[in-house]
């Protein structure tokens, strides 16, 4: 099975063939991806800020990225969904699309380094060291990235 | 409300909205702020919420996790307010009638009262809540706030396609 055979897969399964008919559900699908940018947005945020030492600067920052991990994961898990969901409903469209590929890329080091961000906190717990600080940084630019690409694939 | 298709009318033909209805780029610019807009506020005021309500942050207080982000809060609602209204200006003529558009700016109004509301009440005695008393004004405040923004989100993306 070749990568268009997969993508064309998805778009006759239920989900892909019933998303494609409905404007209505289709719109509310896009709402969950955004409210998953809401919500992913704010966590990494509250993460990268305090690691970084500009906010919380009364709290430990590995206990804001704990705390902020859980909003993280769930808004990661509903945006996957929502976006597989998004391609079901018009797989050439991805799979055409020069942007699809860099932005999965994009995510894959965006999560890699938020990943290796709260492995150097819990080493750092107290006062991050400037490889968390970098981390913080380059996870907060590599985010917005994703952001920018996402809303722009959407475009060409 | 005869005099509200004369404004928009005005609005319309403003130079800054025709030139944004007819540059090819600065269209889906802005648009792209205003979803950066939406991760900086809605995101950080979910974080508050969530602590309100109880399911983040429990052992640290309120007043730790609620103070420091409203800087960024305020910030997005700047890239909101700036980017939304050029979006509307630009298109105003067009989508001033349209369903979703009039319920999401319902709900923005309830959604601002429940913000003013909850800093002019409840939030002025923030730093008095001990841990695990989050007082129950608060808590109601908080998922008001998490539904009434989400609604904001999803009749925001709805406008678009009725």
């Amino acid at each position: 099975m070749s990568l268009l055979d997969a993508f064309l897969w998805l778009g006759r399964t239920p989900l892909g063939l019933f998303l494609k008919d409905s404007t209505f559900f289709f719109a509310l699908t896009e709402s969950a991806h955004l409210l998953g940018i809401a919500l992913l947005g704010g966590a990494v945020v509250a993460t990268d800020l305090a690691a970084v030492g500009v906010l919380f600067r009364k709290t430990q920052p590995l206990a804001i990225a704990r705390g902020a991990g859980a909003v993280f994961w769930a808004a990661l898990l509903l945006m996957v969904l929502s976006g597989v969901a998004l391609v079901a409903a018009g797989p050439f469209k991805y799979y055409s699309n020069p942007l699809f590929p860099v932005k999965l890329g994009l995510l894959a080091v965006a999560l890699a380094l938020q990943l290796s961000l709260l492995i150097a906190l819990k080493r750092t717990p107290d006062a991050p060291n400037l490889t968390a600080r970098l981390l913080a940084v380059a996870s907060l630019a590599l985010w917005l990235t994703v952001l920018v690409v996402g809303r722009w694939l959407g475009l060409i | 409300m005869s005099a509200l298709p004369s404004i928009i009318h005005h609005i319309y033909a403003w130079p800054l909205s025709t030139a944004v209805r007819e540059s090819e780029i600065a269209f889906p610019v802005i648009q792209t702020f205003h979803v950066i807009g939406i991760a900086l506020m809605a995101g950080t005021i979910a974080i508050v919420d969530l602590r309100l309500i109880g399911v983040l942050f429990r052992r640290l207080p309120a007043i730790d996790i609620a103070r420091p982000l409203l800087p960024v809060t305020w910030l997005g609602f700047a890239v909101m307010v700036i980017s939304g209204g050029l979006l509307f200006a630009a298109q105003s003529e067009k989508i001033y009638e349209n369903f979703y558009l009039r319920i999401k700016l319902l709900l923005l109004i309830v959604a601002g009262l429940n913000v003013i509301l909850f800093h002019a009440t409840t939030y002025r005695a923030i730093a008095q809540w001990g841990p695990d008393a989050t007082p129950a004004s608060a808590k109601f405040a908080g998922l008001a706030s998490l539904l009434l923004w989400s609604a904001v989100i999803v009749t925001g993306r709805f406008i678009a396609y009725y």
